[in-house]
């Protein structure tokens, strides 16, 4: 791994970075955490409902996901996660899981301390500012879904999650040149879009008769962005990325 | 838990290679509905009278289900544009 010297939390940093700027002493301070490393099999739980956590939960490696099930056993996947998400970073503020938070693919996890995250922000406003909007780009990412799952067809939701993985990957540098990683099946794929899984092996064909995309053995490779956002009606803006970037660098040229 | 195929036939048949798990026979007729309403709500937009039809084979290749969806639109009284 050409990574292997680096500290182990810089994935965190990663993402943290694609939000905001963050100076040396917070930059230092944030690899400086304490925490636990813990392999995972695929698809096993992390968190479930109802749980008191103790510790937040940084995905290294792998996907994670959030999902619920109906009273008839169907389920919503409710978002993935990649390297340098917290998922459950709420849970610093709201005590009890109302969700479960579990492995998709094998995954290397870090267990950092809540005590020692309320003790990073301390006397840090940028590391705070940080977490903060991380928890806001989640609820946005969160209101994005409300209208796709609400007003798009199986077509745009499907076109609008590709766009939206390769769009997150990218800004953590785990993707590039139109090609990302895309291990979920095609089964977890339709409980994220909220379509059967026959209906979304349907949208997947007509994306790849238009030749939008290829998926295959868990990669995805878009052949036609412009086509792709256009099926998707994506605008990146509720992603925030490197909004704070761009002011500097506005304020710099001005 | 068994694998299903669910084969649709809208103007050409399209085969499953892939299948679905599903826990008994209600769902099976369930996952044809859903998809075949789905379809219907993202395809059918721009028709006057559209049928989509779904065959559901079990492993075997047995046939264990058909469902049919029709569905028509007629104007009651508009201008020809």
């Amino acid at each position: 791994m050409a990574d292997s010297h680096l500290p182990t939390l810089t994935p965190l940093l990663r993402k943290l970075d694609s939000v905001i700027r963050l100076n040396d002493e917070e930059r230092r301070a944030v690899l400086a955490l304490p925490h636990m490393i813990r392999q995972v099999g695929p698809h096993e739980d992390i968190a479930t409902v109802g749980e008191r956590p103790a510790h937040c939960c940084l995905v290294l490696k792998g996907w994670a996901h959030r999902y619920a099930y109906t009273a008839t056993g169907d389920r919503q996947i409710l978002s993935f996660y990649i390297a340098g998400d917290i998922p459950d970073l709420q849970h610093l503020y709201l005590p009890v899981m109302d969700h479960s938070l579990a492995s998709l693919t094998a995954c290397t996890l870090a267990f950092i301390p809540h005590e020692a995250m309320r003790a990073l922000v301390i006397g840090r406003p940028g590391v705070m500012a940080a977490l903060w909007r991380d928890t806001l780009v989640d609820a946005s990412v969160y209101r994005e879904r409300i209208m796709t799952l609400g007003r798009r067809q199986s077509l745009g939701r499907t076109a609008h999650l590709f766009c939206e993985m390769y769009m997150r990957q990218r800004a953590v540098g785990l993707a590039g040149d139109l090609s990302c990683p895309l291990p979920p099946t095609q089964a977890e794929l339709a409980d994220a879009v909220g379509v059967t899984a026959v209906h979304f092996n349907r949208s997947l064909r007509t994306l790849r008769a238009q030749r939008r995309i290829v998926l295959q053995g868990g990669q995805l490779t878009i052949g036609d962005w412009p086509g792709l956002v256009a099926t998707a009606e994506f605008d990146p803006v509720y992603l925030h990325f490197n909004e704070d970037r761009q002011r500097s660098d506005e304020r710099a040229s001005a | 838990m068994a694998r299903y195929f669910f084969e649709i036939e809208k103007g050409g048949l399209h085969k499953d290679e892939t299948g679905t798990e599903c826990r008994d026979l209600d769902e099976v007729r369930a996952i044809a509905v859903r998809t075949l309403t789905g379809i219907a709500g993202e395809e059918s937009v721009a028709h006057e009278r559209h049928t989509i039809a779904i065959v559901v084979r079990d492993a075997t290749g047995a046939s264990v289900l058909d469902a049919t969806l029709t569905l028509t639109t007629a104007w009651s009284n508009r201008a020809e544009a």
